[in-house]
């Protein structure tokens, strides 16, 4: 069974995603920025995101402390405060971007007709940071398993990463080129889709939701400008 | 009637100068011309590293769009010239399958994988799911697995499925078979002898394993030696695939004799080497083990030992844990519960263990073959004895990533052997060999049994019928 989260359309996530982000940075000096916060953790549980939202707490404690820290630095108390929820705001946004399934998105750009060169050179942006990161831990098993430390010999240990890591990033650009035309693929063709996604129910009730409780933090944030 | 395919003087070199003399150019191949007719069954073979690649990626266009070199020369095919055509002018009446599947695969499900091409082409949904659904029976390949926790070879049926997908009447196939277990072999040529048969479709498949192939194809292209000056190897035709099967026989009886032999002399060597009687410690013990990735569950409650000495084989399907098993035995991954215990430490793991791993461009990188061959070894005198061994001699000043992927292949595993280690694993190490380099590799492993001070103990993976006698006396089947 497909995870809750997949549910919700692509473009509406990536949207809203960058709208919390903004709104995020925005808003992190309010009074109220935890109510904002804690009235959007309730939304995105009420639609199960829980198991994204584990993701990133990683994140918000290593990055949050790192920047909190930082701050401390000759910051005052509220500073490394602002700090933290900076990256709180961050977190939050990510939970929606993340959860994005990148083949849901090509797709839905492509209903909406964008070209396919922006769309799937995306998809393969995201595809090649994650084939990179399991050729360097590929690689780091490989120095291991032929007895380097980088302790003992630091300059053939850099070797023995970089040569084949440089090797691999060209090999697998290659590939993914020549994987890419063998398959049929052409800027020019419009091409067709195997799923179409469209705006469900689910996701017309997280609109709602997500834009009525959006909109009371932007006319309290408005009224304090005023 | 016109040939399906027709390459007529077509040469290739990888001298890239435009205005080079022909006569000082190195040609992998020199004024080649054959024909093949719709529905023919086609067999290339020819040792590593003797052009096969180069060939077949100048039929489907690859050379010289995504890959430089100088051709010259035409192909025809369905009677028109495509010498000047793109790839995707080429990919809409051939449909290829290359070797290193993982460096292809673009998506993280299986489904978006296998549907991606018919999406290119345009096709509607329900026949895409049709011939998804097709493709998933013939794989076994799971709808949404995730394609990062493939197998090898499982990831080398996914391209497989990827292409069969598109419908193309004509295929050429690089090694698809090389990781791929007996059974899933049997079926992808049970499947292309039907499409060749009852749909016309023609079918070019690169292979060393010749016996399992032979069976199937009605003619046979073997790259040899050219005797051309500057030009590596041109093509034999052979119309009688059944006088080929008796010669290959023959030879291969040939061989097994003069290999018993040799063995016999080794083992003379290994009984004068061994001092004491053979010790029988426990060297590694797994008990009850579990372990889940991706939702899998790969062992269940998986009990084994190895002891000082043990030959091993680890035989399965695709996708049933060999690689995890090593990975767990090596101390990469965690198994999620169990006892896994060794009589080595962790640092002694590193020094007394020697593991070849699938892919060997990981395990290379020093500045030439002989730096790469010295790094970790303790004898000279056994460097000495697997550069001549692995015919390496030409090669030493030579960066290792230079060269082609069987001689590579060697490389990597006469550095690891070259370290002298007290046990080995062996990941596929004859993937994509042909049989001359399965017989030096194994050769090899004999002369490492003569020199070790304790009994060596191998465990290996592999799918080589080829080789599986000559790699251990015991086998573990895994399933899934």
């Amino acid at each position: 069974m497909n995870k809750p989260e997949k549910n919700i359309h692509p473009i509406l996530s990536l949207v809203f995603s960058v709208m919390l982000f903004a709104t995020g940075l925005l808003f992190v000096k309010k009074p109220w920025f935890v109510i904002y916060l804690a009235a959007f953790l309730i939304l995105l549980l009420l639609f199960r995101f829980e198991r994204t939202m584990l993701r990133t707490i990683p994140f918000v404690l290593i990055f949050g402390a790192l920047t909190a820290g930082l701050t401390a630095v000759n910051g005052t108390p509220s500073d490394i405060l602002y700090a933290f929820y900076r990256v709180l705001a961050l977190a939050l946004a990510a939970v929606l971007s993340i959860s994005i399934k990148p083949i849901r998105l090509v797709r839905a750009f492509n209903q909406l007709k964008v070209p396919r060169w922006i769309s799937l050179g995306l998809l393969i942006v995201i595809r090649f940071m994650q084939i990179f990161y399991e050729e360097i831990q590929q690689i780091r098993q490989a120095i291991v398993l032929r007895g380097i430390r980088f302790s003992e010999t630091p300059l053939l240990w850099a070797r023995a990463f970089f040569i084949p890591l440089i090797v691999r990033v060209l090999s697998i650009s290659e590939g993914l080129a020549i994987s890419l035309e063998t398959r049929a693929f052409s800027t020019e063709l419009e091409g067709s889709s195997y799923e179409t996604i469209d705006f469900k129910k689910k996701d017309r009730l997280f609109a709602a939701l997500f834009l009525a409780c959006l909109l009371p933090f932007i006319y309290l944030s408005l009224g304090d400008l005023k | 009637m016109k040939p399906t395919l027709e390459v007529k003087n077509l040469s290739l070199s990888y001298n890239l100068e435009e205005n080079k003399p022909n006569e000082k150019r190195l040609w992998v191949f020199k004024d080649l011309s054959f024909q093949i007719e719709e529905g023919e069954f086609i067999l290339l073979t020819g040792p590593s590293g003797c052009g096969k690649s180069s060939l077949i990626n100048a039929i489907n266009g690859v050379i010289p769009n995504l890959k430089d070199a100088y051709t010259e020369g035409y192909i025809y095919i369905l009677g028109n010239e495509m010498a000047n055509s793109s790839v995707r002018e080429r990919t809409k009446i051939v449909g290829s399958v290359f070797q290193n599947p993982r460096e292809q695969i673009i998506f993280d499900e299986v489904a978006d994988e296998i549907v991606f091409p018919m999406e290119n082409l345009g096709k509607m949904p329900q026949e895409m799911q049709t011939t998804l659904d097709e493709l998933l029976s013939l794989t076994g390949l799971a709808k949404d697995a995730k394609t990062a926790t493939l197998s090898g070879g499982e990831k080398q049926k996914l391209m497989t499925a990827c292409t069969l997908g598109m419908g193309q009447k004509i295929l050429i196939l690089d090694e698809p078979l090389a990781n791929m277990d007996a059974r899933a072999s049997a079926e992808l040529l049970e499947l292309l002898k039907k499409l060749s048969e009852e749909e016309s479709y023609t079918v070019i498949l690169v292979e060393h394993r010749e016996e399992m192939i032979l069976p199937y194809v009605d003619r046979i292209f073997s790259c040899v030696d050219s005797d051309a000056e500057n030009v590596c190897m041109e093509i034999e035709i052979r119309e009688d695939v059944e006088a080929y099967r008796e010669e290959l026989r023959t030879a291969v009886e040939e061989a097994a004799q003069k290999k018993a032999l040799e063995a016999e002399s080794v083992q003379m060597q290994s009984l004068k080497n061994t001092k004491g009687p053979v010790d029988r410690e426990i060297l590694f013990s797994v008990e009850r083990l579990d372990y889940k990735i991706g939702g899998r569950c790969l062992f269940n409650d998986f009990s084994w030992e190895i002891r000082r000495g043990e030959e091993w084989v680890v035989l399965g399907d695709n996708g049933c844990g060999k690689t995890t098993l090593f990975r767990l035995l090596n101390d990469f991954i965690k198994p999620s519960a169990g006892k896994l215990s060794s009589l080595y430490s962790k640092k002694e793991k590193r020094k007394k263990l020697g593991y070849v791993l699938q892919n060997p461009d990981y395990q290379l990188f020093m500045p030439s073959v002989r730096s790469e061959l010295y790094l970790s070894a303790k004898s000279p005198d056994f460097v000495e004895e697997l550069i001549r061994l692995f015919k390496l001699e030409d090669m030493l000043d030579r960066h290792p990533l230079s060269l082609s992927e069987g001689q590579k292949r060697k490389l990597g595993f006469a550095c690891i052997i070259a370290n002298e280690p007290e046990v080995l694993f062996l990941d596929e190490p004859t993937v994509g060999l042909d049989t001359a380099s399965v017989d030096q590799l194994l050769h090899a492993l004999e002369l490492l049994k003569a020199r070790s001070k304790k009994p060596l103990t191998v465990v290996s993976i592999s799918h080589d019928k080829r080789a599986i006698p000559h790699l251990g006396n015991q086998f573990l089947r895994l399933s899934k």
